[in-house]
């Protein structure tokens, strides 16, 4: 992975979505999907008919009737009420992973930008390390160190994402720390503290929101693809990537339902979010790929 | 340039080395003492509690224990797996070659597919093959491997019967019928990227003055994309690559796992599941060396494939 | 008489831009004979560029041309495209303004310079580098050999420049379209430039077109003048005597707007309004708004401007020059 320090004018992680232009009816469908699935995932208890772990196994893998508008799973389960209460885990599990890696990134690339020198290599040189490790692989070795659960891949993959943000921040620090304003501040005896925090930051926010939306995307298809492998969401929890590994037992016997209709509901979130992210990143920064 | 070789060399020895460590300390990092999360609470005999310390040098110093460690791993001896009871290198090696084979596979089918279908759409833009292929990649995008191998799985496995659903075949032949559908469904989502960075980039690049001139001296348009427009586009398709190579390694877990192929990765699930550490440790030294290697290369390539960086910082 | 190298007539170019056709070039004739320099003089958006593209074969797919082009006898505009393709290869050279940008940034100058001999004309690696120093020794380069396996962005503009024309001649061509070769260069690079090119003229007897919004410098260099406004020839002269006596009131307005070196310092006299394209020409003569002896007839007027040595595409030259016509014979105008 190219170093930090040789780095500076590298790209931010690409966007997911190869870029659609981006139609403002696109945008709206978008936003409407991403609002309704966010309602989905708080509203899970008022809208799911059934309880998602109710078991039946009187009328298992059956067809869409009027209980169950989508069918039962193999445990006889219905898998509208999963899909709705799936919602939470799938987005539960990126937000916070976004979140905590947006802080901590920043935090790190600031302190590396601006500090430069020793300070910027040490860290340059931890987050070259940090780069080595792809996201789900050091989930895997997290969940293999710490169990099972969404605790540990979502701690390995705020690892993972960290160091991209970080190493945006620093670039995007060391452009601005150079900007004449600056020079000015600190004739002014302005302390690197209050520069940071009032200056610099807000003008490098644009960069940071924008590879956050975009990592969004990533994320959301690791810790579903770790939960697929049955390393993060465990049953009986419904969600999505993991009903999309129940649902492959059945796919071979002529009922694939169950994997359909899971990787459809994360599909949908996946276009939804990229397009929104990618809108959100040319709106922040003014760019155009 | 060879300062530049050099330095990238040197980096890569570095971060090969700090990673190892990471893995090596792991034992310790996780919750516990080092013998009792290996030994994971199962009841063993006093031979393999003795064994598993001879393995691990837990009586030694810690960083004896590393360095010991280490020298086994660049011996080609990652130690004895718990589970299984035989050396865990050799249970790595009968596994490698599949997921060589599959990560190959999917490799070329994103390089020949992904660029290739990014290079017709720009030279043929606005026309239909353009739309299709904008469309096409936009779907191939939003699809990454788990949903891929599910929905190729139902449409050419289990309706059409064109491939097996599941295991990875043997012989030539066989292997490649059977590594098909996994391969199709790891390169999926990179094809979609790949192929629009690349067309992209070549959109960018045919409005480039220096295309002009390849046509003002008479070369035929397939001579002017192959040399100027195609092999500059060159630059930016090469920035994705690592991100493309992660997610293949990535991807290769997910894959092997959702079609039963007995690679490394369904392996490196398996160890997980059973608690089987030293396998785990292995299989991530070895994915990890290959991530770092292939964008060491990278790095190293694209001084070639663009000359410029050489004077800024590379000397 | 034979027939000259070039022989340009009637050309009339329309692009299409949004779906419709828009006219750059209209009754353009020009003529260019071997060991010839002609100059071809305009501001942006007059046209100049697009004339050497029309007669490369450069234009855009979808661009619509009639008129004639005739290249040593043959009609470029009845060949096909991929015959054309064929005489850009070692008869028409095109030499382009911003060598920096028209030289690919990421492959050797050994490569630049040999490409068109190794691919085309399949010259042998060996014999194509010997080649490719001589040239780079004839336009004035030192060291060749190490050039060769330099990078463009080791070499200054200027050396750049010379090893693009070193590039057009390595082919041997003999018509040679330079389109601003000295614009993004030095006032001193750019007259070694000049004297590579007319070494060239004389030497290989190549004719030249060359193409420039600078009047002054075309009139040092070049044997015939054309000047162009919105996308028509307006004046064609020898050089000398546009310099000494410009007819045409866009050609007089442009010799005054040069500053002056001698003389009271005074304002500078610019023309009123800004240069137009062909398609936004009004109806009459094309020049008429900014033109300081328009009149009621130059609305009326159907441009239009006899093939000739000396012309002048101007309804009421006779009437503001009438000296300068009578003395010059064979001069048709209005």
């Amino acid at each position: 992975m190219t170093s930090s320090t040789e780095a500076t004018l590298a790209p931010v992680k690409p966007r997911w979505m190869p870029r659609i232009p981006v139609l403002p009816w696109l945008v709206w469908v978008s936003i409407t999907i991403v609002a309704g699935l966010v309602l989905m995932a708080l509203l899970a208890p008022v809208l799911a008919p059934h309880d998602p772990q109710a078991i039946d196994l009187s009328a298992p893998l059956a067809g869409p009737s009027a209980a169950h508008p989508l069918g039962t799973d193999e445990a006889g389960r219905d898998l509208l009420s999963r899909l709705i209460w799936g919602a939470r885990s799938s987005l539960i599990g990126p937000l916070a992973v976004v979140l905590a890696s947006t802080v901590v990134g920043l935090a790190v690339g600031v302190l590396a930008g601006w500090a430069g020198g020793a300070v910027d290599t040490v860290t340059s040189g931890i987050l070259d390390l940090m780069f080595a490790f792809p996201g789900v692989l050091l989930a895997i070795l997290a969940a293999s160190m710490f169990g099972v659960g969404l605790r540990a891949p979502i701690i390995a993959l705020s690892l993972a994402y960290l160091p991209w943000i970080a190493r945006s921040v620093r670039g995007a620090t060391l452009v601005e720390k150079e900007r004449p304003y600056m020079a000015a501040l600190r004739v002014q005896g302005t302390s690197s503290f209050t520069m940071c925090r009032r200056h610099l930051i807000p003008n490098i926010a644009p960069i940071l929101i924008a590879q956050s939306a975009i990592n969004f995307g990533y994320v959301l298809v690791d810790l579903a693809a770790i939960s697929f492998l049955g390393l993060g969401v465990q049953a009986p929890q419904a969600d999505w990537g993991l009903m999309v590994s129940e649902g492959q037992n059945t796919i071979a016997t002529g009922a694939p339902e169950q994997a359909l209709a899971a990787s459809f509901m994360f599909v949908v979130a996946v276009v939804s979010f990229n397009i929104l992210a990618d809108w959100l990143s040319d709106r922040v920064t003014g760019e155009d790929e | 340039m060879i300062r530049y070789v050099l330095r990238r060399l040197l980096a890569l020895a570095a971060v090969l080395l700090a990673a190892s460590f990471l893995i090596f300390a792991a034992v310790y990092i996780a919750p516990g003492s080092p013998e009792s999360f290996l030994l994971q609470g199962k009841t063993v005999s006093p031979a393999t509690v003795h064994a598993i310390r001879e393995q691990y040098h837990l009586n030694d110093p810690f960083l004896v224990q590393y360095q010991k460690w280490l020298e086994g791993v660049l011996r080609g001896d990652f130690g004895r797996s718990i589970v299984f009871r035989q050396s865990v290198a050799g249970l790595v090696w009968s596994r490698v070659s599949v997921t060589a084979a599959l990560t190959l596979y999917a490799a070329l089918l994103i390089l020949i597919g992904g660029v290739g279908i990014g290079a017709l759409a720009a030279v043929r833009r606005g026309a239909v093959a353009d739309k299709g292929v904008l469309i096409g990649t936009s779907a191939a995008a939003a699809m990454p491997s788990f949903v891929a191998a599910i929905v190729l799985a139902i449409v050419f496995a289990v309706h059409l019967g064109w491939f097996p659903v599941f295991g990875s075949g043997s012989g030539v032949g066989g292997t490649v019928w059977h590594l098909t559908l996994p391969a199709f469904a790891l390169a999926l989502s990179w094809v979609g990227l790949v192929g629009r960075v690349t067309r992209s980039a070549m959109l960018d690049e045919l409005r480039r003055e220096y295309v002009e001139t390849g046509r003002s001296r008479g070369f035929q348009e397939r001579v002017v994309i192959r040399r100027h427009v195609l092999r500059n586009a060159l630059i930016p398709i090469s920035t994705i690559s690592g991100i493309v190579v992660a997610g293949l390694i990535s991807g290769a877990v997910v894959v092997e796992s959702a079609f039963a192929l007995n690679g490394l990765g369904s392996l490196l699930l398996q160890s997980v599941t059973t608690k089987d550490f030293p396998v785990i440790q292995a299989i991530s030294l070895i994915l990890v060396a290959v991530f770092v290697i292939a964008n060491t290369v990278v790095d190293v390539l694209y001084v070639f494939i663009d000359p410029r960086v050489r004077i800024g910082g590379a000397r | 008489m034979s027939a000259p190298l070039l022989d340009v007539r009637s050309l009339a170019v329309e692009l299409p831009v949004r779906r419709e056709l828009r006219p750059v070039l209209a009754d353009v004739s020009i003529a260019v004979d071997a060991g010839e320099m002609v100059g071809l003089v305009g501001e942006s958006g007059s046209g100049k560029s697009m004339t050497a593209r029309a007669i490369a074969g450069l234009l855009p797919p979808g661009a619509r041309v009639s008129g004639e082009i005739g290249f040593d006898g043959r009609s470029l505009t009845e060949l096909d495209r991929d015959a054309v393709r064929r005489l850009r290869v070692s008869d028409i050279a095109m030499v382009f303004q911003d060598p920096r940008a028209h030289i690919n940034p990421v492959r050797r100058i050994g490569d630049y310079l040999c490409e068109s001999l190794r691919i085309n004309l399949h010259v042998g690696r060996r014999d194509a580098t010997e080649l490719a120093c001589d040239l780079l020794q004839r336009v004035g380069l030192p060291d060749p050999t190490r050039r060769l396996s330099q990078y463009p962005y080791e070499l200054s503009g200027g050396m750049l420049q010379r090893v693009m024309i070193a590039a057009a001649l390595a082919v041997k061509p003999r018509l040679l379209l330079a389109d601003e070769p000295t614009t993004a260069l030095d006032v001193t690079v750019q007259a070694e430039i000049l004297a590579i090119l007319d070494q060239m003229r004389r030497e290989d007897g190549l004719g030249m077109l060359f193409i420039t919004h600078d009047l002054e410098l075309a009139a040092a260099v070049c044997d015939r003048i054309c000047v162009m406004y919105a996308g028509r020839i307006v004046e064609e002269q020898p050089a000398a005597r546009l310099y000494a006596r410009p007819r045409h009131p866009y050609t007089q307005a442009l010799m005054q707007s040069r500053p002056q070196l001698e003389g009271p310092a005074h304002d500078l006299h610019a023309i009123p309004g800004v240069p137009i394209s062909a398609y936004e020409a009004p109806p009459g003569c094309p020049f008429r708004p900014r033109c300081p002896y328009a009149q009621e007839v130059c609305e009326r007027w159907e441009p239009h401007i006899e093939p000739g040595p000396t012309r002048v595409a101007c309804v009421r030259v006779d009437e503001l020059d009438p000296a300068a016509s009578a003395s010059i014979p064979g001069l048709t105008g209005g």
